[in-house]
């Protein structure tokens, strides 16, 4: 029972919801992208987490941690939003079609926001989650003081 | 051997409280790492009860000597020893649409309780083995 | 004058009686309240019950029966004390002792 595998866990959250912050702000920031490199207006992007074993397969199976089974995450795949984009009536847009409709990306900015709040706030959980652990790693050592 | 009678039951309470709340504090960690993962349910340690069952019991689960010449183990220590505390996975409060059950205000709540706890047992050891100390020295 | 013994009554004996209640067979001890040996041993009891209580209160606290933390420290610190008290005692007695077997006769 170590407390690096608890940070390990922590950071492995902290990463994941810095994945997910940065594709909440490039959502934003492409909200109103009319035009991509692969064509077609801006997908929404979104992560998809996924609980890992925390350790390793070298460690013998009777080891409690594994048998535990403490899962970290990680980012299994990042995914397009397939719904389909905001149609709206532009004729004057260089992007419209031959209808005059102009397909805007399918972001709805409230919410990302919203999304954004949540990120953050499992962020801060996670870094907690790691002060809780090195700080009682440090008590620990006053056993020797 | 005299050297296993200077370290009493409570020390032994004390330090198997310390490895089952590390062991809880790897299970909140990633409870709190997995708040947002689809599918995935809160674990955490449950070992109040079997502790205070395992210092009741005194020589009901005592091993049998298999030679007279065997020292008899403490039976109230030998029980202690395999606590091992049981994983209950269960949702904290509803669980979402995605099949995640992780509530961030409970396990931040267990959290805070496991650090206090143990940064307190942690106090106590120190304490334990200053008792010892000074009475081993004959002095402070 | 007067050479008196050791055990005339004068200011020695009556620092420590406890001697004389063991040469004596222990049974004034048991019944006076004064002497450093009976008092060693309410002491000695009294640090015993304290020890013990903090022992409960910290078996409270780890199995979840109590959540009073400021229970367990300050029983354990008074626990801790008063053992160093003792300790202090005892050594202050022997102290005294080894003085007074030190003095030539």
């Amino acid at each position: 029972m170590d407390f690096f595998t608890s940070m390990d866990i922590s950071s492995s959250g902290m990463a994941a919801e810095r994945t997910r912050m940065n594709l909440i702000s490039s959502n934003i920031a492409n909200a109103n992208s009319t035009r991509t490199s692969a064509g077609g207006p801006y997908k929404r992007k979104d992560p998809v987490f996924s609980a890992v074993p925390a350790t390793s397969g070298l460690k013998s199976p009777f080891e409690r941690d594994g048998a535990m089974g403490v899962k970290k995450v990680e980012v299994a795949q990042i995914r397009e939003d397939q719904t389909p984009p905001r149609i709206q009536y532009d004729p004057t847009h260089p992007d419209a079609d031959e209808k005059g409709y102009v397909s805007l990306p399918n972001v709805n900015v409230i919410e990302e926001m919203v999304d954004m709040v949540s990120a953050s706030r499992a962020y801060e959980a996670n870094v907690t989650a790691a002060q809780a652990a090195k700080s009682m790693a440090m008590k620990t050592l006053d056993l020797l003081r | 051997m005299a050297l296993d009678g200077i370290f009493n039951t409570t020390i032994r309470l004390l330090e198997k409280n310390l490895d089952l709340r590390a062991m809880n504090q790897n299970l909140i960690s990633a409870n709190l790492a997995n708040a947002e993962t689809p599918g995935y349910i809160p674990k955490r340690l449950s070992f109040e009860g079997e502790l205070k069952d395992a210092l009741k019991n005194r020589g009901g689960d005592t091993p049998p000597l298999t030679d007279p010449r065997h020292i008899p183990l403490n039976g109230r220590s030998a029980g202690l020893d395999r606590v091992q505390g049981t994983m209950i996975e269960a949702p904290d409060g509803s669980v979402g649409d995605d099949g995640n059950g992780v509530e961030l205000e409970n396990e931040m709540g267990r959290l805070a309780e496991n650090q206090i706890l143990y940064n307190a047992t942690i106090q106590l050891a120190v304490k334990k083995f200053e008792g010892l100390k000074t009475a081993i020295k004959g002095s402070i | 004058m007067e050479i008196n013994g050791i055990n005339s009554g004068a200011g020695i004996s009556k620092i420590i009686p406890a001697n004389g209640a063991i040469g004596a067979g222990g049974t004034k001890a048991a019944s006076s309240s004064t002497g450093s040996g009976n008092f060693f041993g309410e002491l000695v009891g009294k640090v015993n019950d304290l020890q013990s209580q903090a022992d409960s209160k910290i078996k409270n606290m780890v199995t979840g029966e109590s959540r009073e933390l400021h229970e367990v420290m300050i029983a354990v610190e008074k626990a801790s004390i008063s053992f160093q008290f003792l300790t202090q005692v005892r050594n202050k007695a022997l102290e005294a002792y080894s003085e007074v077997m030190r003095m030539q006769v």
